[in-house]
């Protein structure tokens, strides 16, 4: 490769070719980098490349990715239509999805192809014959064959699903990638399109004629020249699967790194054809590179062998542009050369950070910026200048290409990690991370402004303090590289700096520019006069016309002119040719000489500069007369001295009107009118004093002349410049606003691009939703429900044929009030009723019937709700229930019956199984005990009988299923509410023919009602048996008793008949009258008992005034036992008083009265008007004996006084004993 | 025939104290209460030491059990007349308590005392007596 062919010599010759010679040196060292219009030959793709052929498996598939948007439903449908379904390749499709729109991509694409549709998902593998979806709000890459689904999309403006998925496929796949652009608006796709083809995939977009493409994207992808063939979206699988069937033919001539070897001995000749077709000389680039390269063209074109390839770019010289541009990729990166930018921060931005104030600014330019890199490692610089320093200048970095997309990848600041050239510590401080991108930060993001602009066509910036120009002259020739040192000069503030790359210099400019820093190439503008802007109107017009001009003179400098010209030449009078500026553009011959003298200094063209000093004044004044005249001016006798021969001269000037009046350009012609006659010079002799005076009078108004048009000159000259500021100020923003106008475009573009989907998304649900909508019109019909819709008016919306029956309607009658239709329905409150539903937007029924037919229907009004849950109207359905209405009468009669049954029955029924397990459903069981049947399945029922039942129930009914017999039982069973419950269960085999048990049926009933019953029965009995016992032997005793102190068998009956009465007394009282008080005696008060008790004794005619008793006491209440001993005491007491004392007389009188006093009742017993009492009786009676003993038996004591007017009776006693108390079943 | 033995009666219905009372009074026994509480019995029996008692089961306060068990556990003969059989617990640990179910005539308890009297002081063992008395 170090050898180069010159297969065309170049006609400029050896300068030409030395410059080419140290263009190639240049190139060893120095960094490529794009300049706009430049080569930028690609060298540090190398390692990756490498890479991505290492990892080359003879697994590997192609991995197709097709981008879309706008319109791309129907590109895809095309593209999948025309797909086989075993290619062998997996297809990736990224399209422009809204973020809160669920896609129906996948389901409408199913529809299409027979190949596994998937909506991707993070980690899935992607496998060949299937075909992926990006799924909304998200952003999908794919690394090591598998997908990655990252949640949720990054903001619209900054959304390019496609390019991002495209680089990642890419990085991924190598040449397994394919890039498919299909139809779309906007640029997404393109760059990633560029990354795919970088690494040797195939890249294809959608032609423009197709007749449903939106042209945006696959354009934008085309207009790069990264898209290997612009097809028909038909057209593209089989253009794939050819490619593919190509890839795998030649995959035998590669070596283990995927070059062809065959190739690589062909490439000197290749790149022979390149240089001479293109200028370009690549020979010093890796060979691998070029190898790659070319054999990715090569696969393209599905050419075999590199013979077949050089024979078709021998036909076809474009396709030598097309590797040409294969091979230019722009690469830059962030402190490229870091010495250098260390040096430069040292000195010159450490220098422009302390010279300025808070009011500074600090301007720089980075022309041929590229992708940006450059502009923000100046920015980094001088914002990590300024950190230790307040107040801050105001810093603007110009970064400029011509590169379009490059300057748009500048202005998003967006670098695909690892940023090379970046220290950690940078990367921290001036990047942040987003998706796997490194992305500058605002603060430095806003020092930069980018713009597209071309150094050598467009007025350059100025007032600069530095331009960094770093890797850009090194490919451009030396007539270029000269006026763009010029135009740095000129763009620069006096003292400003320049940077260059480290292989270039400024040789060819040392008047311009001083070197400040060898080593890294940093120079310092020289303050020079004369220097200038370059005309650069005239570059470009110069680059264009020459070629036409200088053909023109070719074909009209026949040799016959050139003679004739030589011999006229002798001939015709010495002249110039200047420009506007009193340049010198042509010189006439030798005779010239007479007229110009050499300066010492510099060499010069201006006229003035060398014309001999006496002609000067005469010639300007010609010039400016023929400027002003445009005309032909003629001075004839000029005066002039030449060689101490006085002569005389014609002066002519003429403009050349052939180049136009606007060149400028002027002919001075000098015609020799011979010596001056002595005559005249002695004639003049006189008249010189004269002549002089007055010609001194003239030049010395010519200079005040002449001063004043200067002063005008310099104020015309400080109102340019100053008008020239400003109109570099509003270049500036200009372009600050063109930039974020850009943004602002892209973002509209996204949504733009959003809304083209979701159109389009729309479309293809409406298909959906109208045969819906059928199915729905189908199902109404079908239904026989007869269905009307009115709108909030009753209007008629729509009906089912059903409704005819009811109404008299036509399809004529949609739109019309439903009162006005007549209806064959019974039924007068229709409209009352819509307005109760539409009002409570609850739903209303009526049973109406149709008198005609007699068939009766249920009519519902329910509320129209939309789908937005707005009431719009009402729904009325009509359903025949004739046919219900006779089911439904039989059913409420059987379901009656069967409560009735179960009421009646007071238990459940239960089934078991034949041998003796609880299974399956026990509805009766699970009522009662709460019990499911996973708990009382088997045995578990047991579970719900009382502890001390469940034991003997088990082994009863285990015996009992053993010797398959009547099963009778009783046992206690907890309720569901918790309550235990008394049973008696009865349970029955029941037997096939053959006697065996099928299944057993047993029945609870509840009989705790007649248990308590019968409990209840059994402890009045006792209490009964316990009383008449007591009776027994209270009675024996009192009979003894009694006999002891009656005298006579009369006395002795009557005694025992009144203490018999008194106990019948208090049994009557007391005794328990009712089955539910079993064993609490009845209450009764002492006042009814002692009313009870005295009654016998006391007449009853006599009452009021003449009442012999009288009582006087608070209601006590007393029960018990007790009653027993008081009415035994009271009955004493009256029948001592009717025998002995007060009540054995007419008038005599008794009060008894009782109070309680702390819980003590104290009863007194007075008698009057008796039989004088004398004295204590000497020996106890038995009555007050008894009395004694009955008052003992109450804890209480008695006080017997027999005072002479009658005896009291004082008894206490304590109440508690008094009162009921229960009687223990014992 | 009780001569002059100290007997206790615990009952609370006064005709059947009275009655059982002079029936021992006239049998020459010698009559502590008659008592109608089992707290007055215990009060009674820590002034007076009695030869032996005849006692009813159900008193106003209580049943019978502490009484007898205060007497039986000091080996004094003990007859018992309920109407409704004796506290299952007082059953249980004296089996062979003497027992007679009411009604019965007062003079036929108060011979059946003094028979017990009688056996007790003669063999010590009023159990054996009690046990074939049990079985008219």
């Amino acid at each position: 490769m170090k050898s180069v062919v010159y297969l065309v010599c170049d006609s400029r010759g050896p300068l030409k070719r030395q410059f080419e010679r140290s263009r190639a040196m240049a190139s060893k060292s120095a960094e490529p980098k794009g300049v706009g219009g430049f080569p930028r030959p690609k060298r540090d793709g190398d390692a990756r490349l490498a890479a991505s052929g290492a990892k080359k498996d003879p697994k590997a598939f192609l991995i197709v990715g097709i981008g879309a948007s706008a319109g791309g439903l129907e590109a895809f449908k095309s593209f999948f239509g025309k797909t086989p379904t075993d290619t062998g390749m997996a297809f990736i499709l990224v399209q422009h999805l809204s973020p809160d729109h669920k896609s129906m991509l996948t389901e409408l694409l199913a529809r299409t192809t027979d190949m596994d549709v998937i909506e991707a998902t993070d980690g899935m593998e992607v496998k060949p014959n299937c075909v992926f979806i990006i799924p909304p709000d998200a952003t999908l890459t794919i690394r090591g064959g598998r997908l990655k689904v990252e949640r949720p999309a990054p903001p619209r403006e900054r959304r390019r699903p496609i390019d991002t998925f495209f680089e990642s496929l890419a990085e991924d796949q190598g040449e397994n990638a394919i890039a498919v652009i299909l139809s779309g608006t906007g640029s997404d796709g393109t760059l990633g399109l560029a990354t795919i083809k970088e690494r040797g995939g195939l890249t294809l977009a959608q032609a423009e004629f197709d007749h449903h493409a939106m042209a945006g994207m696959p354009q934008s992808a085309a207009a790069t020249g990264q898209v290997d063939e612009v097809l028909a979206v038909e057209a593209m699988p089989a253009r794939i699967v050819a490619y593919h069937r190509h890839m795998t033919g030649v995959a035998g001539a590669k070596d283990g790194e995927g070059l062809r070897q065959d190739a690589a001995t062909h490439l000197a000749t290749i790149m022979g054809a390149l240089r001479a077709r293109s200028g370009h000389d690549f020979s010093e680039y890796k060979g691998k590179t070029l190898l790659r390269r070319l054999q990715r063209r090569m696969q393209v074109l599905q050419v075999e062998t590199p013979f077949a390839y050089i024979e078709r770019f021998r036909k076809q010289p474009e396709e030598l542009d097309m590797l040409f541009r294969e091979l230019l990729i722009g690469v830059t990166q962030f402190f490229r050369d870091p010495a250098s930018f260390e040096a430069l921060a040292a000195t010159v931005i450490a220098d422009l950070v302390a010279g300025k104030g808070a009011d500074g600014e600090i301007r720089i330019w980075v022309p041929g910026c590229s992708t940006g890199q450059e502009a923000y490692t100046l920015a980094i610089l001088i914002r990590e200048a300024m950190d230790t320093r307040r107040p801050t200048p105001k810093v603007q970095i110009f970064g400029t290409d011509i590169d379009d997309r490059a300057i748009a990848l500048a202005r998003l600041g967006r670098y695909r990690k690892p940023a090379a050239g970046l220290s950690p510590e940078r990367l921290e401080r001036w990047f942040t991370e987003d998706r796997g991108d490194s992305c500058v930060i605002s603060e430095i993001r806003e020092m930069c402004v980018f713009s597209t602009h071309s150094i050598i066509k467009h007025p350059p910036f100025s007032k600069l303090d530095l331009i960094s120009c770093r890797n850009l002259l090194i490919y451009i020739d030396a007539e270029m590289q000269d006026r763009v040192m010029r135009t740095f000069h000129y763009s620069l503030k006096p003292g400003g700096r320049l940077f260059l790359g480290s292989s270039e210099s400024v040789t060819r400019a040392t008047r311009l520019f001083s070197v400040a820093d060898k080593k890294h190439r940093i120079f310092e503008r020289r303050e020079i006069e004369g220097a200038s802007l370059p005309d650069l109107s005239g570059i470009g017009r110069r680059l264009e016309l020459s070629p036409t001009t200088s053909a023109q003179r070719a074909s009209s400098d026949d040799r016959i002119d050139k003679n004739a010209r030589r011999v006229t030449e002798k001939y015709n009078p010495p002249h110039v040719v200047v420009d506007g500026s009193d340049q010198i553009v042509r010189f006439s011959g030798a005779a010239m000489v007479r007229y110009v003298e050499l300066a010492t200094g510099a060499p010069s063209y201006a006229l003035f500069d060398i014309l001999r000093k006496p002609l000067r004044p005469a010639v300007r004044a010609l010039l400016k007369e023929v400027r002003a005249s445009r005309e032909a001016v003629r001075h004839d006798n000029v005066p002039i001295r030449i060689d101490g021969s006085a002569r005389r001269l014609a002066l002519l000037g003429e403009p050349l009107a052939d180049q136009g009046p606007e060149s400028g350009l002027i002919v001075v012609v000098f015609q020799d009118g011979g010596a001056a006659t002595s005559a005249a010079s002695a004639r003049s002799g006189g008249e010189v004093t004269d002549g002089v005076k007055a010609l001194e009078q003239e030049l010395s108004t010519t200079r005040v002349q002449l001063q004043s048009t200067i002063d005008e000159l310099e104020v015309a000259n400080e109102e340019l410049k100053s008008s020239n500021e400003e109109h570099q100020s509003v270049n500036e923003e200009l372009q600050s606003s063109n930039e974020e106008l850009e943004t602002a475009k892209e973002e509209m573009q996204s949504v733009n691009e959003e809304v083209q989907t979701i159109n389009s998304e729309m479309v293809s649900k409406n298909e959906l939703l109208t045969s819906l909508n059928s199915d729905l019109k189908n199902l109404l019909e079908s239904t026989e429900i007869a269905t009307l819709f009115l709108d909030g008016l009753l209007r008629v919306r729509s009906f089912t044929p059903g409704v005819t029956d009811i109404f008299h309607l036509r399809e004529a009658d949609i739109g019309r009030p439903v009162t006005e239709i007549v209806s064959l329905l019974n039924y007068s409150g229709l409209q009352a009723d819509v307005k109760t539903v539409l009002r409570k937007l609850a739903v209303v029924e009526r049973e109406v019937t149709l008198p005609e037919t007699g068939a009766t229907f249920e009519l519902r009004i329910r509320p129209y709700r939309t789908t937005d849950n707005v009431i719009d109207g009402v729904v009325l359905t009509f359903l025949d229930i004739s046919a219900r209405h006779v089911a439904d009468e039989a059913l409420r009669g059987s379901e009656a019956r069967f409560r009735g049954a179960v009421e009646a029955v007071e238990g459940i029924v239960w089934t078991n199984n034949a041998v003796g397990e609880m299974a399956g459903e026990q509805p009766g069981w699970s009522a009662l005990t709460g019990q499911t049947p996973a708990e009382y399945e088997g045995f578990g029922w047991a579970q719900a009988v009382h502890p001390d039942d469940a034991r003997p129930s088990v082994e009863a009914w285990r015996a009992a299923v053993a010797a398959k017999r009547l099963f009778e039982f009783e046992h206690r069973v907890r309720r569901q509410d918790g309550e235990w419950r008394h049973f008696s269960i009865r349970a029955a085999p029941i037997l096939d023919k053959a006697k065996r048990v099928v299944e057993w049926v047993g029945v609870h009933t509840d009989i705790t009602q007649s248990k308590r019953a019968e409990e209840h029965r059994a402890l009045l009995l006792r209490e009964l048996d316990h009383r008449v016992k007591n009776l027994f032997s209270i009675v024996g005793g009192m009979v003894t008793l009694s006999a002891r102190s009656a005298t006579t068998p009369q006395e002795l009956a009557k005694t025992i008949q009144g203490r018999l009465g008194a106990l019948a007394t208090a049994h009557l009282l007391i005794s328990p009258r009712q089955a539910a008080s079993a064993g609490a005696d009845q209450e009764t008060t002492l006042g009814e008992l002692v009313a009870k008790i005295l009654s016998p004794h006391i007449d009853p005619s006599a009452s009021g005034e003449s009442s012999r008793a009288a009582l006087n006491g608070p209601e006590v209440t007393i029960g018990g036992e007790a009653v027993t001993n008081l009415a035994l005491i009271l009955h004493e007491m009256a029948t001592n008083g009717a025998k002995y004392g007060a009540l054995s007389r007419s008038g005599g009188r008794v009060e008894i009265s009782w109070k309680v006093d702390g819980g003590r009742l104290i009863l007194t017993w007075v008698e009057f008007g008796g039989p004088e009492v004398k004295g204590s009786p000497a020996r106890e009676g038995f009555g007050s004996l008894l009395t004694r003993r009955s008052v003992g038996a109450l804890g209480g004591e008695v006080a017997f006084d027999w005072k002479p007017s009658g005896l009291v009776v004082c008894i206490q006693a304590p109440m508690e004993r008094l009162t009921p108390r229960r009687v223990e079943s014992d | 025939m009780l001569n002059h033995a100290a007997v206790l009666i615990a009952e609370d219905e006064p005709f059947i104290a009275l009655d059982l009372a002079l029936a021992i009074e006239d049998a020459g026994g010698e009559v502590v209460g008659p008592v109608a509480s089992v707290s007055e019995a215990l009060s009674v029996l820590e002034i007076h030491t009695v030869t032996a008692a005849i006692l009813d089961v159900n008193l106003t306060d209580r049943d019978i059990s502490p009484v007898a068990e205060h007497l039986l556990s000091r080996g004094i003969p003990v007859l018992i007349q309920t109407g409704v059989g004796l506290p299952p617990e007082l059953a249980a640990r004296y089996p062979d308590l003497v027992v007679r179910i009411k009604p019965c005539p007062a003079a036929s308890l108060v011979t059946q005392l003094a028979v017990m009297i009688a056996g007790h002081q003669v063999g010590e063992t009023p159990s054996s007596s009690a046990t074939a008395s049990r079985r008219p």
